[in-house]
Parts: structure tokens; C-alpha cells; sequence
């Protein structure tokens, strides 16, 4: 869509580079993060900026990377590294510190380099790995003890005490940004959205960077302008009736600026409607429900799991559940599976997907990709062909 | 060369259609007048996709003198399918080969289409309409290239390597799939003193093995056949039938022009406003 309050979220990320260095001047200082796990409320809530550093894309950030892991790694942790070591993004430049609740080991290596090589201030927090097996028992007061202590460490980095009142605001804020978000991508249930997914995919990226208060109102003038145009008397009278094959895309991290898959999908006959990346609808999935510590801290342990986690619940599996649900819901003719190479955990779990996914009658096209564009024409074939047989099989009825 | 095929009858008796497949090392061209199928020449694809489509259309409509408006529709296929000029559609490749597998054979619910740089299996329904697949991921392993790469080293051409690949005695163990290891693989080979034949018959059950993973992911239904260019292998089509167990359906027709006669097929359609093609 043209609009007018997405233009004006590119020109404020335009601004942003700018405007941390300013704040940087004026001695705020700014915590990085890269995983979806760091409670960034507590950051926000200490006065600090906080920023998710997921960029990717780029093989020549990768070419830098593996000088400090391997070729045979991960392509997103690489570029964690690779971005580092070239230091002229102005986001991986500005960090103070780095916040990280790994719950893959690549990245909990990353964070090592981070502090050895690069002498960064790391802020490491330990994810229990094993809640998901036992939802009530010691792994919720480990988290805790974790989170007391991200807690002290954000203080002494502000030089202020975390308030009870600073926290509940930022709970509030974080939370009202994810509720906007939600009803962003609600929309894309519609049969014809305001909306593509691609653009919603993109605005939640702009929360990574700009400033948490001011994202919030962004999103709300885009939703005031996407509810106006869902209004039956705004809609193109011309327009026929749409009947493009639905898609659900997920997988492992679709970091921002790996478009790849994204242009591969814009440019098929088909609609993304929703997805489950930690860099999509992951960010926003689960709200707080509370705005203390503890709820915070049931907020991060109960969200919709990364792929590298355990989650064999004793009440089932909270990832199937919610796949299988999206897939309902967003009425998912498709699913594409994307992961990155050399990222065990959710390469090993494509079977169980696929599994589960055909036997609701939808058929999973399963990708494994990285950040050179070698496979371009590969991923092209691969998705249109997939799409011919969805279209193929509405023809059918 | 002319085929086969009798399509007398249909709805479009005079129009004359063109379907062309431009793969990613041969483009080929079939053409429909009066039911009368005809396959163009094979011309080297090379670096401008549309431009060897362009040329097999043209070529092809010289040699039966029919003037370009005389043509009903052109519809195109294949790895270079994408900005043909002349072409009314584009359709991807699973739905050609899919149409001109049905037509050749209706009992035909599974295809392995090999060409130069994929391997595509494609489970059909009964009307030849693509239920699923298959594809190699982006390694050519198993594919024409492959075995081109692997003549070249034995300073043959593709056709000597099909005669020879039947008269092997045993097979010398090739054990990679990537072409480059391969090479390595089939230079000790011959170092050793193993014959051309059985060296052959190596990499045909090294790539027959490759395919057959692939098919074997998908799993096969009722009658399986094989197209494209590697369908002309004779060693090789043997391995992967030994390797799979099953007896490839047979296709009256070349095996390498079963996708430019599906989009064929498909551009008659669409010159006759037949339903289903015009609803794309």
C-alpha cells in the first residue's frame, strides 16, 4: 500500500542513527541485543536505549564473521560478528553493552567473541532450558535469579535504581506497542488485507531501533490509516475478488535485511499471511498480562519457543499448538519452512512440521538457505513451482 | 522429426500453437498444426534465455512456413521462461510436464524429469495435474551436468556414453555425488585401468542413487516415467530403475520435448478459451 504513516516510520529510521548519537553525547548509553529473549523492558526501564541488533544478508558481513567462528556456522551469528569487526553500522557502533539470553550455542559464542575480541561489556542471561518440562518448578526462580541480576547490572550501567514504577510503565508501554502490532497483523486474516505481510514484517523491524515510545505512536497512526482503508466505502469498487493461495512462512531467524526469501515471496502468485519468526510475529505474540518482574518473567518463558529450546510440555507441544493454530486461523493454504544453514535445531525439526502440517491437508515446502545470492534462481523455482501446485489444487476444489 | 500423437479431433482443428522450453542447457519447441505434433530443434540455451526461445520459435515456424500471426498462442516453459516476448504465458515447469506426461500416457501419476541442472519428481493426479514434488536442492549432482561433465573428462559425447553405459560388465564404485570429487573419482579410475564402460556405469549408479533419494522422499504412485535429457541415457535409466525396483511406463514420444509439449498443450488451450486456462 501507499501510505502515509509508513513513509513516515522509513523517515524516522532515517533519523535514528542521528539521533542515538546525540543521546550517546548527552551520555545515555545504549544495550544491544540479538536474541528475542532479553526482557528488554528492563533495559528501557533503566533509562537505557534499548536496540536488537538482527541484521543480516549480507555474505561479505558473513566473509568477516568467519574469521572468528567458522564457515561451517551459523550465517546469522557470522554476521553478528562480521558487523562487528566492521563496526560502520551506526547501530552495532553505538553499543555499550550487549544483553543476550542465548538459547542456541552459536550465539551464546557469539556473545563470548563479542566480550574477547571486541572488549564489549556482555550481559549474559541464562535461559532455563528446561521450563518447558516442567513449567512450574525451579526453572521459573532460576529465571528470576537471572532476571534479579540483568536487573542489578542495568543499574549500575545507568547509575539509577530500576523503579517499580519505571518498570510498570515500560511493562505497560512494551505491552500496548505488542497489542498494536497484533492488531496489525490481525488484519492480514481479511481476505484481501490493507497490508501486505512483507510491509507488516518490516514495521515490526522498526521497533528493533527506534525509540520505544515514539514506535508506539507510529504504529497507531498506521493503524488508524489501515482500519480507514478496510472500510467497505473506501474499497476500490474495480477491484475483482481476490483468490491468491495463502501462505504461512516460518522457520529460523529471518533476520532484517535477509530479503532473499521475502522478494522470492513478494514475486509469486500467492500471499504471505502469516508468520512465526523470532524477528516477526514472535516479538509480539504473548503479552505480559501483569506489569511486575514475575510476570515479566513468565512473559519470556512461556512465549511461543524458539526452535533451539525443548518443548515437550507436560501439557503438549506449545510450538505444534501454536503452528497449527496460525495455520487455522489465517486460513493457510501453504507453509514455507525456511532455515538457515547450519542451524541444527530447526533443520532437524522440519520432518515433525511437515508431518503435522499434512496431516491438516496443508503441504510444507521445506528451504534451507544463507546470505549469498547463489541459490536466488533456486528459491524462485522452488517457490513457484509450490505455488503451482496450491493453485493446482484450489483448481481442483 | 515428427511424432507421434494424434490430437485430430480436438476443438482447434487449423490453429497452430507453439510451446517452448527453455532449459537451462537445451531450449526445445514443439508445434500443434492440425493435430499434428512436431518437435523443433534443440539449440544450446546459452547465456540469453529469451533469446535462444525466440530463435526456436522462429525456427520452427520458418520450417513450416506458417507467418508469425498465423500462430495461435505461444506458451513458454522452463528455467528461461521468464521475458519471453512472443510468449502469451509463462507456466511453471511441474504443470508442462505434468500436461505432456498425461497426454503421452494418462496412466502416468509420477514423473522424474531430469534435465541439466534439476531433478524434479512430480506426483500427479488423474487428470495430470501436479499434486506435489520434489526438487534437488541447489547441487546439480544427479542431473545432465553431471554426466556431461564426466564425458568431457572421457572425450565422449553424450550418446557414446549412453552406448556404452549398457555394455558395462561391472560398475567401478563412484561414491561422490559432487562433480567435482566425482571427476577426481573417475580420473583413478581410469588410472587403475578400469574400462570406459564400467567407469560409465559407476557414475550413472552414483547419480541414479542421488535421483532416486529424491524420488524415494516423495514416493512414487501407479505408473512412473521418466523425461528429460537424462531420459536418454540408457545406463542410467536402467540404474535408476534397478535402484527403485520399478519398470518406467513407457512414452511414445522424446523424452526430451514431454515439457515443451505440455506447454504446448496448454497454449491450444488458451487459444481455444478453454476454461480452466483462462481462469490464470
Amino acid at each position: 500500500m501507499t501510505s502515509r504513516a509508513l513513509a513516515e516510520v522509513k523517515i524516522r529510521l532515517e533519523r535514528r542513527p542521528r539521533e542515538i548519537e546525540e543521546l550517546r553525547s548527552a551520555g545515555r548509553k545504549v544495550v544491544g541485543t540479538f536474541c528475542v529473549y532479553v526482557p528488554e523492558e528492563l533495559i528501557h526501564a533503566a533509562g537505557l536505549i534499548p536496540i536488537r541488533l538482527v541484521k543480516g544478508g549480507n555474505p561479505d558481513v558473513d566473509a568477516l564473521g568467519d574469521h572468528y567462528l567458522s564457515t561451517g556456522s551459523c550465517p546469522f551469528a557470522r554476521a553478528c560478528l562480521g558487523y562487528k569487526e566492521v563496526n560502520r553500522d551506526p547501530y552495532f557502533a553505538s553499543v555499550d553493552a550487549v544483553a543476550e539470553a542465548p538459547t542456541c550455542l552459536q550465539m551464546e559464542r557469539v556473545l563470548e567473541l563479542y566480550h574477547k575480541y571486541f572488549g564489549v561489556e556482555i550481559l549474559p542471561i541464562s535461559f532455563p532450558r528446561t521450563y518447558f518440562y516442567a513449567p512450574d518448578a525451579d526453572g521459573f526462580r532460576f529465571f528470576m535469579d537471572q532476571l534479579q541480576w540483568f536487573k542489578g547490572r542495568l543499574e549500575e550501567l545507568a547509575g539509577a535504581p530500576i523503579t517499580e514504577e519505571r518498570l510498570r510503565e515500560s511493562i505497560r508501554l512494551f505491552d500496548a506497542t505488542r497489542e498494536k502490532l497484533h492488531r496489525i497483523y490481525g488484519l492480514l486474516r481479511m481476505d484481501v488485507p490493507p497490508l501486505r505481510w512483507e510491509e507488516a514484517f518490516k514495521l515490526v523491524h522498526a521497533g528493533f531501533y527506534l525509540d520505544r515510545r515514539e514506535y508506539d505512536a507510529l504504529l497507531g497512526d498506521v493503524i488508524a490509516e489501515l482500519e480507514a482503508a478496510c472500510d467497505p466505502a473506501a474499497a476500490d469498487p474495480d477491484a475483482g475478488p481476490d483468490s491468491l493461495p495463502r501462505l504461512m512462512i516460518f522457520g529460523g531467524c529471518l533476520a532484517d535485511g535477509d530479503d532473499k526469501i521475502v522478494e522470492v515471496v513478494k514475486s509469486v502468485n500467492a500471499r504471505v499471511v502469516i508468520d512465526d519468526f523470532c524477528t516477526g510475529s514472535r516479538v509480539f505474540w504473548n503479552l505480559t498480562g501483569g506489569d511486575t518482574l514475575e510476570e515479566l518473567a513468565k512473559r519470556y518463558l512461556t512465549k511461543v519457543p524458539c526452535g533451539s529450546l525443548p518443548y515437550p510440555h507436560r501439557e503438549g507441544d506449545p510450538k505444534i499448538a501454536h503452528i497449527t493454530s496460525l495455520a487455522k486461523e489465517y486460513r493457510v493454504d501453504g507453509v514455507i519452512y525456511y532455515a538457515l544453514r547450519c542451524c541444527d535445531p530447526y533443520i532437524f525439526k522440519t520432518e515433525r512440521f511437515r508431518r503435522v502440517l499434512e496431516g491438516m491437508g496443508i503441504p510444507m515446502l521445506d528451504l534451507v538457505s544463507e546470505y549469498t545470492p547463489s541459490d536466488l534462481d533456486e528459491l524462485q523455482i522452488q517457490v513457484e513451482n509450490f505455488v503451482e501446485t496450491l493453485e493446482l489444487a484450489r483448481m481442483r476444489g | 522429426m515428427t511424432e507421434m500423437l494424434d490430437l485430430r479431433g480436438g476443438p482447434n482443428g487449423g490453429d497452430a500453437v507453439v510451446g517452448v522450453d527453455i532449459g537451462s542447457i537445451w531450449t526445445k519447441a514443439v508445434f500443434i498444426r492440425n493435430g499434428q505434433v512436431t518437435n523443433g530443434a534443440l539449440l544450446r540455451t546459452g547465456a540469453v534465455p529469451e533469446e535462444a526461445g525466440e530463435t526456436a520459435v522462429r525456427d520452427l515456424l520458418a520450417r513450416h512456413e506458417v507467418p508469425r500471426d498465423e500462430v495461435g498462442c505461444v506458451v513458454a516453459t522452463g528455467y528461461g521462461r521468464i521475458n519471453l516476448a512472443s510468449a502469451r504465458k509463462s507456466l511453471p515447469e511441474i504443470t508442462c510436464v505434468g500436461r505432456g506426461a498425461h497426454a503421452l500416457n494418462p496412466a502416468v501419476r509420477t514423473v522424474i524429469d531430469i534435465g541439466g541442472l534439476d531433478c524434479k519428481v512430480v506426483g500427479l493426479d488423474p487428470a495430470g495435474r501436479a499434486l506435489k514434488f520434489k526438487r534437488n536442492d541447489k547441487c546439480a549432482a544427479g542431473t545432465g551436468r553431471f554426466i556431461e561433465k564426466i564425458a568431457k573428462i572421457l572425450q565422449l559425447d553424450l550418446e557414446q556414453i549412453s552406448q556404452l553405459s549398457v555394455k558395462a560388465s561391472g560398475a567401478c564404485s563412484i561414491s561422490s555425488t559432487c562433480v567435482v570429487f566425482a571427476e577426481s573419482e573417475v580420473v583413478s579410475a581410469l588410472a587403475k585401468g578400469f574400462p570406459y564402460e564400467d567407469v560409465i556405469a559407476g557414475v550413472n549408479a552414483a547419480a541414479a542413487e542421488r535421483v532416486a533419494q529424491i524420488v524415494e522422499r516423495l514416493g512414487t504412485e501407479g505408473e512412473v516415467a521418466m523425461v528429460g535429457g537424462m531420459a536418454k541415457n540408457r545406463g542410467f535409466v536402467a540404474a535408476l530403475e534397478t535402484r527403485l525396483g520399478v519398470r518406467f511406463a513407457p512414452l511414445p514420444a522424446d523424452p526430451q520435448y514431454v515439457e515443451a509439449l505440455g506447454a504446448a498443450l496448454f497454449a491450444q488451450e488458451l487459444a481455444t478459451g478453454k476454461e480452466e486456462m483462462a481462469r490464470r
